[in-house]
This record gives C-alpha cells, structure tokens and sequence, in this order.
C-alpha cells in the first residue's frame, strides 16, 4: 500500500512513472513486509490478514533470517539506483521502524498521562507514517519536480498517522459489513495503549493505571474495552484522523492537478472510511 | 605476537563500541529491559554484561584484519590526491574505519538474531521468551544502525557489496540450521556454507575499504579474495579449537570432513556414535588443519598483489595469516 501511494506520487510528477520510481515503490514494499515479518516474531502472532505467519509456518529463527533477508536485498536493490541521496533517505526508514518497536517496549513504562499522547504518535510516525512519508519524497526526489518533496513528504506522513489511527480505532468498532463479528479488542490484550483509550482516560481516569500496567492486571483488557466504549474515544480519534487528512489534502494543493492527484485526494477517503 | 603488534599500528582498539553508539536512548531502553532477565539463562544476558562492557570478540581480529588491509591499499594508490589528503596518522581513511565498525555492528547483529532459544517445555515465566525478543530487537537495531551509517558513505557500490554480504550470511545461516545430521552435506557444500557465513562479511568489508579508496581493480579483487579466504581459515580452525575444548558439532568442517573420509574407506558412521568419535576415527581434526592451510595459502598469495607497500604493514597483515594458519590463538575464543 505505501508502494501505491509512492507510484502514484511518481505518476504526477511527471505523468509517467520513472524505472527509478518503480524501484522505490518495490523496495518500500520489501522493507514494509521485511518489518512485518520481524513483528510478528515479536508478537508471538500466528496469522496476519488470515494467512499463517513465517513463525507459524516454520519457526522464529527462520522468520528472524526471512526478514534478515529482506532487509539485505531490499537496500542492495536501493544501492543500485545510484543515488546516495535516495539511498539515505529509504535507510532512515529502516532505522524509524525498530526506534518505533523499542519505543513501543518502552512505553509500557511511561512517565505520566501527559507524556502519553505524545509518546503514542511519536511511535505512530516512526512505525507507520515514516515509511509512506520517506517513499513519498524519494518518489519526488527522482522525479521532474523534486522541489516538491517537501510536499510529499508531509502527504504521506499526514497520510500514515491518519491511517494508524483509523487502524487503531476500529480495534474497537464491530465491523457492521460482518454482521454478528465483534470488535477485537487486540490492541488491550497485546498491552497497548493507542489513541481511542488514551482519549477515553480524560473521561474515566481509572484507566491511568491500566494503561500504566500494560493491562495486565486481571479483567483490566475487558474493563477497558467496556469504558472505551461508553467515552468518546472513538469519536475523538475519527475526529483526529480527519484532521490529519486535511492536512495531507491541502499538501496535495501544492502538487500539478491532475488524475492522479485526484487519486491520492480520495485515497484520503479510502483511509477515513474504511471498515476493516 | 603479531596481533597485538599490529593493533598499535592501527592506533585504536577495534571495536565500534565508541560513545557514539551506545550514548542513545534506544541502547537506554534494551538494556533496562535486559536487566530485568538477570538470573535467567538466556544467552542474550551474558551479551548485555559482557559485550557492552569490552569486546564480544566477534569481528575483533576481522576488524583488525580489515584496517591493516585499508592501510595498505591506500599506501598502493599514492596517485589519488584526495584519498592521500584525507588519510588520518595511521594512513587510514575516516570512512574506512567507520566501514570496519558498521562490519562489526553486522556482525554483533548475526550474533544477536543466532541467539534465538527454543522455548518448548521449561519457560514458565517466559524468560527465555523475553529474552528472543530482545535478542531480535537488539539485532536489528544493529542492523538499521549499520543501514543508515553505509548510507553516509554516500558510495552506492559499498552498500551494495554488504548488503550482498548479509544476504550470503543468511544463505549460509539457513543452510547450516537446516542440516539433517542423519544426511550430512557433502564437503564442497559444507565449505560452500561455512564461507558464506564466516568469509563474505570480512571479504565485502576488505572490498569496499578498497573501493572507499578508489583503488585499481585489481587490487579490490585481490581484497575480495584475500577477506574470504581468511574469514573462512578463521572459522575453520575457530571449529578444530571448539573439537579440542570438548564442543564438537555436527555442522562443522571437521565431523563432514571425518564422515566423508571414512565413507570412502568403506566403513560406516556407527549410529549413536559421539561427533568426537567420529572426528577423531575420521582424521576430521587434520582434514581441518589442511583446509586452513590452503585457505591461508590463497590469502597470502592475494597479500601478494600489494608488493610494492612498505614491508611493515604487509608483514603485519601476513603474520596474522601464519599466526591463524600454525596452531597458536590469536585472540582467546
């Protein structure tokens, strides 16, 4: 999905998608799977999207030296587009990623409520945000207009916080497509505090100390999921989320219109209103 | 001996292990939550006290090995005026160093991500859990770290050779987890294995210290040869000290090397029987020996193509190469 939004960055920079470009959309692909593989060793996670895991399949050492591998082949094919420039902003990519999972290891100690907030965006940019902003201004760099990576840049990472946080909200919202599928809850149960809960503290304050805790005390994940549910939490993440699409929107008005504008402005749309 | 000789040369002790790399807050977190592991078997403690504290020993001689290889190709190409100009004291290039500590971090990275333990059975409180997951988490800090700081090299080419470098590692990681000990490789794959796991990170690393030079081709392939060569003769009399000190494997040169000698005597390997015993009836031990003598041979045959240099720091680099090829340790395994 970053690889798209980078294509289509391409695309209307200069209406047709360089080789270069095609290659950077390839290997933000490859370091995005490269990460997910790693987390879900991390996770001890036996399915992801309804497949099996590399973990599950084979064993943890196999899915560390998969992902190993993936990381290896991904920066050799960005060593040959021969442009350090590239080179170096695709690698901090790499290095985001695992500051985002320690930083998620860390957080389960943080210092106090009002740290949280920030702590839980700052891991949202490096987790998710970086690796679509970084695309984004490669794609612009090797383009026709490269001054607009700064644009780019900002698109896509406006463009990937919205998109955690949605992600992060319908951990609590039953899918209504599903009829009868309830609301996963997963984030609680895996110890973590994201935004619709973090909201939901300003209303219910008793929930400081679960999240202080990870969750771990017992029936904390249920008590709350139950107090999310009656705060608005949910509603303030929505509310959040779009604000950042506004954001990534007006980054688009500094872009040539075109179709393919149009493309990464309803993409914004895509991203509010998707329901799994 | 030799080695310590020519660590003064280099004028620093080979370890990336500077302030730099451990003054951040993400070496602050894992290790906060490597103390909380103490007491618990996991190997991933015994790398947070030691390591962090002196050298693991991992790349240490590599290292080493790779700077005294840097000194000598930039002495070879005195016509390059700005590479001369940027020389430190010791003739070596700033970035040639920083290339050594990103191959260590590497390194450091294998050792981390290897030290994965299986967790069937005794693993109540989920230590040994605990401890996999800041093993990888650990690993690939050093990996993204060792990312980021070849792509400040600004050379396209070095970061292609380590990155072919790790992708070997894993090949040859893979293939060695994945033997069947009840249908052994044969000796050609298992050099074939064992070089892609102990000889392509130091062969990349010598490569690409000549080409952060900008040295003639033929020298960085002399490089290429040379750093594979001795990384392999590293590990193979690395696996002839493990049979000594009662640590034999069957994943190692040795034990194929005695399966294969004594299939072609015709006699069978007894089933039940000890890696020792069968190193030991096999002649493994000096099939072994034989080995790094020939791969010491070539790396001394590579060390050949820079005669021209001052003999101090060639004589250095090729006592190393004798001292790995005679029985003596150089640095305590």
């Amino acid at each position: 999905s970053s690889g798209i939004n980078a294509e289509y960055g391409g695309n209307h920079s200069a209406h047709s998608i360089s080789s270069n470009q095609r290659q950077i959309a390839l290997i933000s692909e490859l370091i995005h799977v490269a990460s997910l593989v790693h987390d879900d060793v991390l996770d001890s996670a036996y399915t992801r999207r309804s497949l099996v895991t590399v973990n599950a399949l084979y064993n943890e050492r196999v899915a560390i030296l998969a992902g190993d591998f993936i990381i290896a082949r991904a920066t050799s094919k960005l060593s040959q587009l021969g442009c350090p420039e590239t080179i170096t902003i695709l690698s901090s990519v790499i290095r985001d990623l695992i500051k985002g999972e320690i930083l998620q290891l860390h957080s389960s100690s943080p210092s106090s409520p009002a740290d949280m907030f920030g702590v839980y965006l700052e891991k949202t940019y490096l987790k998710t945000a970086s690796l679509i902003s970084h695309s984004c201004q490669a794609v612009a760099l090797n383009s026709s207009r490269p001054n607009l990576q700064k644009s780019a840049s900002s698109y896509g990472k406006n463009l990937g916080i919205a998109f955690q946080l949605v992600d992060d909200m319908l951990d609590f919202v039953a899918s209504s497509a599903d009829m009868g599928k309830a609301a996963s809850g997963s984030d609680l149960k895996l110890g973590l505090a994201t935004a619709p809960v973090l909201y939901a503290a300003r209303e219910f304050p008793q929930l400081n100390d679960m999240i202080l805790r990870g969750f771990s005390g017992e029936g904390d994940a249920e008590e709350a999921f139950h107090l999310v549910g009656r705060s608005e939490g949910v509603e303030l993440t929505r509310q959040l989320a779009e604000r950042y699409c506004a954001g990534a929107i007006r980054d688009l008005e500094d872009m040539p219109a075109c179709e393919e504008r149009d493309a990464l402005s309803s993409l914004c749309d895509l991203v509010l209103n998707r329901t799994n | 001996s030799s080695g310590i000789n020519a660590e003064y040369g280099v004028d620093s002790p080979v370890t990336f292990l500077g302030i730099d790399y451990l003054n951040n807050e993400e070496i602050f977190y894992l290790l906060e939550n490597i103390q909380k592991l103490i007491g618990t078997k996991h190997p991933i403690v015994e790398f947070g006290a030691n390591t962090l504290l002196g050298s693991t020993g991992t790349f240490r001689v590599h290292g080493l090995i790779a700077l005294l290889a840097s000194q000598i190709v930039n002495l070879c190409n005195t016509s390059n005026k700005e590479m001369v100009y940027n020389r430190d004291k010791t003739g070596i290039l700033p970035k040639q160093r920083r290339l050594v500590e990103v191959c260590e971090m590497i390194s450091t990275a294998f050792f981390l991500h290897d030290s994965i333990v299986s967790t069937d059975g005794s693993d109540e409180r989920g230590n040994l859990q605990k401890g996999n997951k800041l093993s990888l988490l650990f690993g690939d800090y050093f990996l993204a770290t060792a990312c980021s700081q070849l792509a400040s090299f600004e050379h396209p080419k070095v970061v292609d050779s380590i990155s072919k470098a790790i992708a070997s590692n894993v090949e040859g990681r893979f293939w060695l987890d994945t033997i069947d000990p009840t249908s052994p490789p044969s000796l050609p794959d298992i050099t074939r294995y064992a070089t892609l796991r102990h000889g392509t990170l130091l062969s990349s690393c010598c490569l690409s210290s000549g080409l952060l030079s900008g040295a003639h081709p033929d020298h960085i392939t002399a490089l290429e040869s040379f750093g594979s060569n001795v990384g392999l003769a590293i590990q193979l009399k690395r696996e002839v000290f493990a049979v000594h000190s009662g640590r034999a494997e069957v994943t190692s040169y040795p034990y194929i090397a005695a399966v294969e000698n004594l299939n072609r005597m015709g006699r069978e390997v007894k089933l039940g029987a000890s890696p020792d015993q069968v190193i030991n009836l096999g002649g493994g031990i000096e099939r072994t020996i034989e080995s790094c003598e020939q791969h010491c041979n070539r790396a001394l045959d590579a060390l050949n193509v820079f005669q021209s240099v001052d003999d101090v720091f060639v004589a250095s680099l090729g006592g190393i190469v004798r001292d790995i090829k005679s029985a003596k340790p150089i640095v305590s395994v």
